[in-house]
């Protein structure tokens, strides 16, 4: 039985090395594995013509979506801030503005007044936090700063100020009734 | 040389559109597209119309 086995194994194995040694698949498929990474310079050339085209081809895309988008005009609908007016000056809340999905925070400053901004980072969509000691929105991930007062970089790698969003004080509640995409560091956001 | 340099041009363009279109800068989309515009130019003058030295001084012996 043993040897039955034995022989089997051995029988196979050599079957196996049969067929390696064989280089039938090398013959039927040629593949010359060292010709075929070589690239040549037309080659070459197309593939950084075909990615200089996809280049363009993006940034005329993007440019594209944003004109359209500017061209749409944008509703918001008001949003009363539960809890705002019982916040403490120098303190701050979190709440979802214009939709669900979109995170927000509201700021007391010191003053007693209300500032809102989106909550995700310019840099890389951190959520950004109000430190009551530097007095500052800061974003934990590259430790970048925004002016509470105005949302405009302070510090750090963001390349443009926090969204604004626009808030109300009506009959003794905080309305959010708008948002703007942050623009210009100069234009007190 | 130059079509990888043109290339690295291009993909710093198109972060600088991207990042002016998440920001609403709408006044400098047009010079970012029309730079990347130029680049891609470039890129098909250079692959359609040029010849290596070797080829031009061949041909100039002859």
């Amino acid at each position: 039985m043993s040897s039955n086995l034995s022989n089997t194994i051995a029988k196979v194995l050599s079957d196996d090395q049969d067929v390696r040694d064989s280089n039938v698949h090398d013959r039927e498929f040629p593949y010359d594995r060292d010709k075929e990474a070589q690239v040549t310079r037309r080659e070459f050339c197309n593939f950084l013509g075909l990615t200089s085209t996809a280049f363009f081809l993006g940034a005329l895309g993007f440019a594209g979506k944003s004109a359209y988008e500017a061209q749409q005009i944008e509703r918001f609908t008001p949003l009363k801030i539960e809890g705002a007016m019982s916040l403490e000056n120098n303190s701050a809340l979190n709440f979802h503005y214009p939709n669900e999905t979109d995170p927000a925070i509201l700021i007391r400053t010191n003053d007693g007044n209300y500032y809102a901004y989106g909550q995700k980072c310019t840099h890389l969509s951190c959520p950004v936090y109000y430190s009551k000691q530097s007095q500052h929105i800061e974003c934990p991930c590259h430790e970048a700063g925004f002016e509470a007062k105005t949302g405009n970089v302070l510090y750090g790698p963001p390349p443009r100020p926090l969204d604004q969003i626009a808030v109300e004080v009506k009959e003794g509640e905080v309305w959010a009734v708008g948002r703007k995409v942050g623009g210009h560091n100069e234009s007190n956001g | 040389m130059l079509l990888i340099m043109i290339n690295l041009a291009q993909l710093w363009i198109l972060a600088a559109t991207v990042e002016a279109a998440l920001g609403r800068e709408y006044k400098q989309l047009i010079p970012l597209v029309v730079a990347s515009g130029v680049c891609w130019l470039i890129s098909l003058t250079l692959i359609f119309w040029w010849k290596p030295a070797t080829e031009q001084n061949k041909k100039i012996k002859k």
